[in-house]
C-alpha cells in the first residue's frame, strides 16, 4: 500500500489550518465588530469560496500563479518560488478555498458574546489584540474548534482545486483525493477503495470528536 | 473639581431624535444617581465618561485634564482614561477566576486581597462567575470596578438584578467601600430608596432637560415621589452590627451604623424616621 498521499493529504490539511487560524482570527475578529459601510465586500469576497464551483477559483489560481502573470512572476523573479504545480502552491490554494471555514463560525462566536465583556476589559486599559486573546477567544472555544475542524477537514476533501493547480505529482501533489480517482481511472479499486476508507474513517472520526467535545462544553456553561 | 463636564449628544429613540445636553461638576467623594426614565440617556452619559460612546460637542475633564474636547479634538481611548465601570450584565470574565479577574483588570496583590475579604470574596476567589450567585457576582463586579483605582467608579444600575434582601446588603456595602475608597461615584438607578440611601447629589435627565440636585431627598419630596414617616419603636436587642425593634405589630432590624443617639439599651423606646414610597389608598375608615 502506498501511504505517501494520505500523508500529503494530513500535511496539507495541517499546514493550511495552522496558517488559517493565523490569518482567520483577525479577520474575523475585524469582520465581527466592523460596522463600515464596505464590510459587506469583503465578507462577500471570504465566503465566494462556499458558492463558487472548484474549477473557477482553480483556473484563477493558474493564471495567477503562472510566470506570465503579476503574482506568478513576482514570486519567480524575487524569490525564485514557482507555485504552480508545487506543495507551496496547494496550500496557498487551500488556505483561499477553506478561508470561509475558519473565518465564519469565528465570527460567528465573536459576534455572540456579550460586548460589555470587549468593553470591560478596554476599560481597565487594555489593548484590543489583548482582549482578543485573554478575553474574548477563550471564550468561544466550541466556534473555534468548529472552525479548525472544518478548515481540515474541507482541505483534506478539496479535489478540484488541487487537480487543477496541482497537477497529481506522487510525493509533491498526489494528495489522497486526487490518488482516489487517479486509482479509479486506473481500474486499481482495492488502493482506491483503501484511500477512500481511510478518508471516510478519518472524517467521520473527526467530526464524531468536534460535535462530542462541543457537546460537553455546552453542557458544562 | 475632579469631574467638569459639559458634553452634548444626539440620542435616536423611538419618539424621535433627542438631544441630551448635561453640564456637571463633582468634587472627590460625591456619590451622584443619575435618574429618569428609560432610553433617556443615563447609560450613555456613563458611556461618555468611560469613552465608550463618543460626544457630539463639548469637553470632559478629569482633575483638569482633558479627556474630551470636541474643539481641540481631543478624545482619550477608553483604553486612556481607565475608569472603574460596573457593568448592568456585571460583564465578569467567564474563563477567568473571581481572582483572575481582578488581577486582570490590576495586579495589585495587596489592593486584590484587601478588597477580596471587604466583599467577602476570600472563599470564592477560585471559582469561574458562572459558579456564583447574582449577588455574589454583583460583588465581584463592584471589587474589580475598585481594582481599577481609577478617581471615577461607573455603576450602571448595579442592583437591578438582585431581589430585595440581597439589594438591601449591597447597598450597605457599596455605602462602606465609598467611604473607605472616596472615588467620585456616577450610579444609574432607578430605586428611590436606593438613591436617597447611597447619593449625596442627583441628576435627573428628563425630557425637558437635565438637572443636577444637591440633596435627592428634598427633590423626590418635591414630587411626592418620597414620604417621611416619623414612629416609635421598642428596642428588642442590641448587638454590634444591629438593632433590634418592635414597630407596631412588627420586628425591624436596623443598622448601627443608622443610630446616631447613645446610648439605647433594651427596653428604650425610640423616635425613628423612615423613607417610604407613596402608595396608592387601599382601605379608608372612619376614626
Amino acid at each position: 500500500m502506498n501511504w505517501s498521499p494520505l500523508f500529503l493529504s494530513l500535511q496539507l490539511a495541517f499546514i493550511t489550518t495552522l496558517c488559517l487560524l493565523i490569518i482567520g482570527i483577525p479577520i474575523a475578529a475585524k469582520l465581527a465588530v466592523s460596522s463600515a459601510r464596505y464590510k459587506f465586500l469583503l465578507e462577500a469576497i471570504v465566503s465566494l469560496p462556499l458558492v463558487l464551483p472548484p474549477t473557477v477559483l482553480g483556473f484563477y489560481l493558474l493564471i495567477a500563479f503562472s510566470k506570465n502573470s503579476l503574482l506568478g512572476g513576482f514570486l519567480y523573479e524575487l524569490f525564485d518560488v514557482q507555485l504552480l504545480f508545487s506543495f507551496g502552491g496547494l496550500v496557498f490554494a487551500s488556505i483561499i478555498y477553506s478561508l470561509p471555514f475558519m473565518v465564519q463560525p469565528i465570527q460567528a462566536g465573536l459576534q455572540n458574546l456579550p460586548t460589555s465583556l470587549s468593553e470591560a476589559a478596554y476599560t481597565m486599559g487594555k489593548s484590543r489584540g489583548a482582549v482578543l486573546w485573554y478575553v474574548l477567544l477563550p471564550n468561544i472555544k466550541p466556534a473555534l474548534l468548529t472552525g479548525i475542524v472544518l478548515s481540515f477537514a474541507h482541505t483534506i476533501g478539496e479535489f478540484g482545486v488541487v487537480l487543477m493547480i496541482g497537477g497529481k505529482i506522487p510525493g509533491e501533489t498526489l494528495v489522497a483525493s486526487i490518488a482516489v480517482y487517479d486509482e479509479v481511472e486506473s481500474l486499481n479499486y482495492a488502493q482506491a477503495n483503501f484511500y477512500a476508507i481511510v478518508l471516510l474513517g478519518t472524517s467521520f472520526v473527526i467530526l464524531g470528536m468536534t460535535y462530542f467535545i462541543n457537546a460537553r462544553w455546552s453542557t458544562k456553561t | 473639581m475632579l469631574l467638569n463636564l459639559d458634553l452634548q449628544k444626539k440620542l435616536y429613540r423611538t419618539e424621535g431624535e433627542q438631544q441630551l445636553s448635561v453640564r456637571m461638576q463633582l468634587s472627590t467623594g460625591d456619590f451622584v444617581a443619575i435618574y429618569g426614565p428609560s432610553g433617556i440617556g443615563k447609560t450613555t452619559l456613563l458611556r461618555m465618561i468611560a469613552g465608550l460612546s463618543q460626544a457630539d460637542a463639548g469637553f470632559l475633564l478629569i482633575n483638569g485634564v482633558p479627556w474630551f474636547d470636541h474643539e481641540k479634538k481631543i478624545n482619550l481611548s477608553p483604553q486612556k482614561r481607565k475608569v472603574g465601570f460596573v457593568f448592568q450584565d456585571y460583564a465578569l470574565f467567564p474563563n477567568m477566576t473571581i481572582s483572575e479577574n481582578l488581577h486582570f483588570a490590576n495586579p495589585n496583590s495587596n489592593l486584590i486581597q484587601a478588597l477580596l475579604k471587604q466583599t467577602n470574596l476570600e472563599v470564592l476567589k477560585d471559582k469561574k462567575p458562572t459558579q456564583l450567585s447574582g449577588g455574589q457576582q454583583q460583588r465581584v463586579a463592584l471589587a474589580r470596578a475598585l481594582v481599577v483605582e481609577s478617581p471615577i467608579l461607573l455603576l450602571d444600575e448595579p442592583l437591578s438584578a438582585l431581589d430585595y434582601s440581597l439589594r438591601q446588603n449591597m447597598q450597605g456595602l457599596i455605602a462602606e467601600l465609598h467611604q473607605k475608597y472616596q472615588r467620585t461615584t456616577l450610579m444609574v438607578s432607578h430605586d428611590i430608596l436606593e438613591i436617597i440611601d447611597l447619593a449625596n447629589k442627583l441628576l435627573v435627565i428628563t425630557d425637558t432637560g437635565v438637572l443636577l440636585y444637591d440633596n435627592p431627598k428634598a427633590y423626590f419630596e418635591e414630587e411626592n415621589l418620597l414620604d417621611e414617616i416619623e414612629e416609635k419603636g421598642l428596642v428588642l436587642a442590641i448587638d454590634n452590627r444591629r438593632l433590634l425593634l418592635q414597630i407596631g405589630t412588627k420586628t425591624r432590624e436596623v443598622p448601627c451604623s443608622k443610630i446616631t443617639i447613645e446610648p439605647i439599651q433594651v427596653g428604650d423606646t425610640i423616635s425613628i424616621k423612615r423613607w417610604v414610597l407613596p402608595s396608592e389608598i387601599h382601605e379608608i375608615k372612619r376614626q
